[in-house]
């Protein structure tokens, strides 16, 4: 079992510090420049922002649409501390998330008895509310904005904490307490007829999804210099959503890949900023209509398992 | 005093274009169950025919006015009839993302053809203004009240009295039965997208008119805002939808009056929230419960 | 004592009486009946005892403890386990994560080890395999990593039965599990229902149209009309007693 698991993983790994070594030695050698550079951390940020809107929206079936309010609590959290206390990063990342999470407990804990349509508006409304709450904040610039000179979010950072999400929503989603989210995105009473708490396990996939969403503000906050309330408003819940819906609602590599097709796409077409808007609206409404799964539906990528040495005797495992 | 009712003065025109345009909303919830995101952006579009109508073709505000209502109503049966009739048995979730899609696609397919610029509003009505002891009261404000009302006692007349009104409600209240009926569930629906984008049109033209200003994003907030007031008074029901728009209207304009307009924003929120939890029915509304 | 026991249950929607003063009587390791003609308030029933709606007066009683109002989910950690009518399996899931899911009662690990996935795997391994020897005993394990939503009608009713079974109840509501079944299937079911409750010690009470089926393995049968108990007692005794023969005019009694 143990040595099944390993072979299981072992690809996954390789792929991982590939990807890691590979861009570091490239960035090293000047191949890819600053600007590569911040596209790739935009990538980064995107990943983790859509795979953690997909734990909430696509595994636990609440459709939330107030995702880039959790990441603008995690954002003012991240750039308050920095600039305003001294705080080193990691303590700031951690905070950041924590402090999205309270607001998602804070908020989730109402308005996940709702459903469907009526969770969306209602998170909606509480994305646009929290907006309005920094806009008459002084402390932190209002509308303005408030300048993060602390420029700490590097290529290391993203790559970290993106491998962090998908490994720790993975382990989730793999665990009974993952199944119970999914079985409530199927069927709610059901669910609860199999003893599941509902409200508990909505409340926990809300407030994680919102802690990973935090630690993608925060990183946000120390890349781009500024954070203001219009960067995190209905669009932004929008953009991350698009995310989630072209690579699958119940995927987290199709979150991965949409985020990635979606910020290249985006530095494609950034001389025909309304062009780019009006792609997106017309591949949600082809998707929708036409493949309501997404690239992915419910699938995962998977890698062929390596073999460590030959096997003895042949076993067949399950698919 | 005069303060205070001067803005309810300001709230009441602000909430009858509420009003019109939750009335749209309310008509396609109730009989689709799709919160029409696009709903606010066609009434923007509304806002910009008008603004042809009056700029390009010279018209007058009578004809501008007809001409954006109809130039709104055949929008919204083409929307549905692209977008989703295809979806008429999708989970929710799936009509709500594509009405968001074509929500966008008006935005920016607007910005793409007349640039994001905002445009100043020809003055089709007379500017005068009624000073009652300080209470000021333009002819616009009036214009828009008496045609707001005006739109809704046809609009109520339509729906309660007339074939097409009552073949409305029976499909909203069950869509199969209706059909065994002998209704044609397809252009019932196809009607009152065409009903709403209308009144939707004639609201767009209303606010051009009263700021004298219109955009392509102009439709973003008094569509969510109407959305709150179709909530608020009760989704689904027609006087509910009156009553919301008139009612958030006035919170809106008491709140930047008296508070800070900077918070107007977030009032409609927060009345939403509040609302839902508490009596997510709505003031007019009756309770349901989920079949088990 | 009974295991379980209502205490004049009623439920109204509306203006409409759809259970009126139920009082039924179940005692450890019984198989009951609740039998009816369509719209008698069975389903109703079903639903007031697993905590889906609240009855609008009335009690009931489980395992000696007032459950009336407990949500859904507590009613079934306490040892109620209910089948659908309307068949609500976890669709775009395999057979085998419908019954894992249903486990849910025995996880012991917390948030922060699923989270990290720690010491979790023998726990896993437990569930997988308990589920398999679950599915093994109703005769789904060939079905195991096949969509829930692919499988046949009667097969996913077994299904249901298994997931119901996985959240290990002292007492189980079936409800028509028949439904959409051949005979020969139906009379797998019989053996089958019979069989559970032997080996696994439980209680049974069965909402069923099949007559042949009701009135082949239940011992007492309690008959709804209206929502109102119209009688009650052995299969024999059902059987014979002018009001259901009325009540089920038109349909074949027997």
């Amino acid at each position: 079992m143990r040595q099944e698991l390993i072979e299981r993983r072992l690809p996954w790994l390789i792929l991982t510090v590939g990807v890691y070594l590979v861009i570091s030695v490239t960035s090293a050698l000047g191949i890819l420049n600053d600007y590569h550079m911040i596209n790739i951390i935009t990538i980064g940020i995107s990943i983790i922002l859509g795979v953690s809107l997909n734990l909430i929206n696509g595994f636990t079936g609440q459709f939330s649409l107030g995702h880039a309010g959790f990441m603008a609590v995690g954002a003012y959290t991240g750039a308050i501390l920095t600039m305003k206390f001294g705080f080193p990063f990691p303590a700031t990342l951690l905070c950041g998330g924590l402090a999205a999470a309270v607001v998602g407990l804070v908020i989730g804990l109402p308005t996940l008895r709702l459903r469907g349509d009526y969770l969306a508006i209602a998170t909606l409304g509480f994305g646009e509310i929290l907006r309005v709450l920094f806009i008459n904040w002084s402390y932190v610039g209002g509308a303005g904005g408030m300048v993060v000179t602390q420029r700490y979010t590097n290529f290391h950072w993203v790559y970290a904490m993106t491998v962090l999400t998908i490994i720790v929503i993975r382990n989730w989603l793999q665990s009974a307490h993952g199944r119970a989210c999914v079985a409530i995105r199927e069927d709610e009473i059901a669910a609860s007829s199999m003893g599941i708490n509902t409200t508990l396990y909505k409340v926990a996939a809300f407030i994680l999804g919102s802690f990973f969403a935090g630690v993608a503000g925060v990183l946000y906050a120390h890349a781009y210099y500024i954070v203001t309330p219009a960067s995190f408003g209905f669009l932004k819940s929008v953009e991350i959503l698009i995310i989630v819906v072209l690579g699958g609602m119940g995927s987290i590599s199709g979150s991965v890949l949409a985020a990635i097709a979606i910020t290249l796409v985006s530095v494609i077409f950034t001389p025909w900023p309304y062009l780019r808007m009006i792609l997106y609206s017309l591949a949600l409404i082809i998707v929708m209509v036409y493949r309501p799964g997404g690239l992915m539906g419910v699938k995962e990528i998977q890698l062929p398992a390596l073999s460590l040495k030959k096997k003895e005797g042949q076993q067949v495992g399950t698919p | 005093m005069v303060e205070f009712f001067q803005q309810m003065i300001n709230g009441i025109s602000l909430g009858s274009i509420y009003a019109l345009i939750a009335l749209g909303y309310t008509m396609v919830y109730g009989i689709i169950r799709l919160i029409n995101f696009a709903h606010g952006d066609i009434y923007m579009v509304g806002a910009f025919i008008g603004f042809f109508a009056t700029t390009v073709l010279k018209l007058p505000f009578f004809p501008a006015f007809l001409m954006a209502m109809a130039g709104c109503a055949v929008l919204g049966m083409i929307i549905e009839r692209i977008a989703y009739k295809p979806l008429r048995h999708a989970p929710t979730i799936t009509l709500l993302i594509t009405a968001i899609g074509v929500s966008f696609l008006l935005e920016y397919g607007m910005i793409w053809a007349m640039t994001p610029q905002p445009r100043a509003y020809p003055n089709l009505l007379p500017t005068y203004q009624f000073n009652f002891s300080g209470l000021i009261v333009s002819v616009q404000q009036l214009f828009i009240l008496v045609v707001a009302l005006v739109l809704m006692v046809l609009l109520h007349v339509l729906v309660q009295y007339t074939k097409a009104g009552k073949a409305m409600r029976a499909v909203s209240y069950d869509k199969e039965a209706a059909a065994l009926m002998g209704i044609n569930v397809d252009s019932v629906i196809s009607y009152t997208f065409a009903l709403g984008s209308a009144l939707a049109g004639a609201a767009g033209l209303l606010v051009g008119v009263y700021y004298n200003r219109i955009d392509p994003l102009m439709g973003i907030m008094p569509g969510l805002k109407a959305f709150v007031a179709a909530v608020l008074g009760g989704i689904g029901i027609v006087p509910g939808a009156m009553v919301g728009g008139l009612l958030m209207g006035v919170a809106e304009a008491l709140v930047s009056a008296f508070l800070s307009s900077t918070y107007r924003d977030a009032v409609a929120f927060a009345i939403l929230i509040i609302i839902l939890l508490i009596k997510p029915a709505g003031l007019l509304g009756k309770k349901t419960q989920e079949k088990v | 004592m009974a295991l379980l026991s209502t205490e004049s249950l009623s439920m109204t929607f509306g203006g409409l009486r759809a259970v009126s003063n139920l009082s039924l009587q179940l005692e450890m390791n019984d198989l009951q009946g609740l039998i009816g003609p369509n719209g008698a308030g069975k389903t109703t029933v079903f639903n007031m005892l697993s905590g889906m709606i609240k009855p609008t007066t009335g009690k009931v009683i489980f395992d000696g403890e007032d459950i009336t109002n407990l949500p859904a989910h507590q009613i079934t950690q306490r040892g109620m386990a209910r089948t659908f009518q309307n068949i609500r399996l976890f669709g775009s899931l395999t057979v085998l994560e419908n019954v894992k899911i249903a486990f849910h009662r025995h996880v012991t690990y917390s948030f922060m080890q699923a989270l990290l996935q720690l010491n979790i795997a023998h726990h896993e391994e437990n569930i997988t395999r308990s589920a398999m020897d679950l599915l093994d005993v109703l005769g789904l394990a060939d079905r195991a990593h096949h969509q829930a939503n692919n499988l046949s009608y009667g097969e996913q009713r077994l299904v249901e039965i298994a997931r119901a079974m996985a959240t290990q109840p002292k007492l189980l509501l079936l409800d028509e599990p028949a439904a959409g079944m051949n005979p020969h299937e139906t009379e797998q079911l019989m053996n089958l229902i019979g069989k559970i409750r032997r080996d696994f010690d439980l209680s049974v009470l069965l909402i069923e149209h099949d007559m042949n089926l009701v009135m082949g393995i239940c011992e007492r049968i309690t008959v709804l009309d209206y929502g109102m108990t119209i009688a009650e007692g052995s299969p024999e005794q059902v059987r014979a007693n002018p009001r259901v023969i009325e009540a089920y005019l038109g349909e074949e009694v027997v």
